[in-house]
């Protein structure tokens, strides 16, 4: 079954952005840039909470375009542009983005429907709050988190609204050159 | 010079709070669902290489309940109520356990002395505001987290009143244990 990945870029105090919205301090090397990529490439579909969603929307449509583009650019718009995107959002109406669609409601029973459909893994990409409901809705299968070495002090909480314990199972922890240490845990047990 | 090495026992949401279970935390206990036979040693080899602990009231009074009947025989009981404690409070009347000595005021001038005394390391576990004014003040010298694999959802959270600036830290260690700990660890840089 396709599996639910969760993938986030973390401050070592938790934050996931700073108080305006910050994400300079991400920092990335080679390495990393190459696990990033490869766990993207195990999934086919996007799944995006509309804040980061409204991110995304801004840059990657066009970023392959800019004369300054990375590797990464490239790479990542060649998966990210043409995959089918869902954004889960109660508000927002209209989107941009080719192969987009708008989820508003019933996110247990729309993941459910997707993981029966043939296909690679779900990838959700930051999105802190709709990352907090499906760790209350237990969706999510694996968690690719990259700790960097920075505490921002303040920010958006990376973990806010979870409503009960979590119990996670490591399966890899690996350092970067650059001091990230990115945690992977598998799906743990609801301790209530 | 004498290091100030902080320490301390988080969950995946940095969470600090009483990962032993004696502080009446609604998830306290939290650190004993996750053994193995690697982690007691790499504490006990930390406490080995200190002589002094520098500890906030909250966690001072909860070791001094519980350390002084606890014998182990390998030593860190021993050691823990054997070495110098050194507990900040403006409140504390008392100082209960062995070998302890209260700061009142200047907490930083007189962590500053105490690392230019002669020694090993003076290690600092729990003790959230203090570990926060330690950080602002740059007297730091190694951050320590054991990354447990669990959230928790509601707790104090260790680093989270050290807003004033922004730190970059560089990663001077990290490992893994077979319970699924990460220990994380960090030189604040100056």
């Amino acid at each position: 079954m396709r599996k639910v990945v969760w993938l986030m870029h973390v401050s070592l105090d938790g934050f996931v952005a700073g108080p305006n919205g910050e994400i300079d301090w991400v920092q990335f090397d080679d390495g990393l840039v190459e696990d990033v990529q490869n766990l993207v490439d195990t999934a086919d579909t996007a799944l995006f909470g509309r804040v980061t969603y409204q991110l995304m929307e801004s840059y990657w449509p066009t970023a392959a375009d800019s004369p300054t583009a990375t590797k990464h650019d490239l790479d990542h718009s060649r998966w990210l542009n043409p995959a089918p995107k869902i954004v889960f959002s109660r508000t927002l109406r209209s989107v941009q983005w080719r192969n987009t669609r708008i989820v508003k409601d019933h996110i247990g029973e729309e993941i459910a429907r997707l993981q029966k459909e043939p296909g690679k893994n779900l990838i959700l990409f930051a999105s802190p709050t709709l990352g907090s409901t499906f760790m209350n809705l237990d969706l999510i299968d694996e968690y690719f988190f990259n700790i960097n070495p920075i505490v921002l002090g303040k920010g958006k909480p990376l973990f806010k609204d979870e409503n009960q314990r979590h119990r996670l199972k490591l399966s890899e922890s690996k350092t970067y050159d650059n001091g990230v240490v990115s945690l992977r845990y598998g799906r743990g047990e609801l301790v209530r | 010079m004498r290091r100030i090495v902080v320490s301390e026992f988080v969950s995946l949401d940095g969470v600090f709070e009483d990962p032993g279970g004696a502080e009446k935390f609604k998830h306290g206990g939290w650190s004993f669902k996750f053994r193995d036979d690697q982690a007691p040693k790499y504490k006990l080899d930390e406490v080995l290489a200190s002589d002094a602990l520098l500890l906030g009231r909250v966690t001072y009074e909860g070791f001094a309940k519980a350390w002084p009947s606890v014998k182990d025989g390998v030593g860190f009981a021993d050691k823990m109520n054997s070495m110098p404690k050194y507990v900040v409070s403006t409140t504390l009347k008392k100082l209960d356990w062995n070998n302890s000595r209260l700061i009142k005021t200047n907490i930083a001038e007189e962590a500053k002395k105490l690392k230019q005394e002669p020694g090993k390391d003076i290690l600092v576990y729990g003790s959230g505001k203090l570990v926060n004014t330690l950080l602002q003040h740059g007297l730091v010298d190694e951050l320590r987290l054991m990354v447990h694999p669990i959230v928790l959802g509601s707790g104090k959270r260790l680093l989270d009143n050290n807003a004033e600036t922004m730190k970059v830290l560089k990663l001077v260690e990290s490992r893994t244990f077979p319970s699924g700990i990460v220990l994380l660890s960090y030189h604040p840089t100056k």
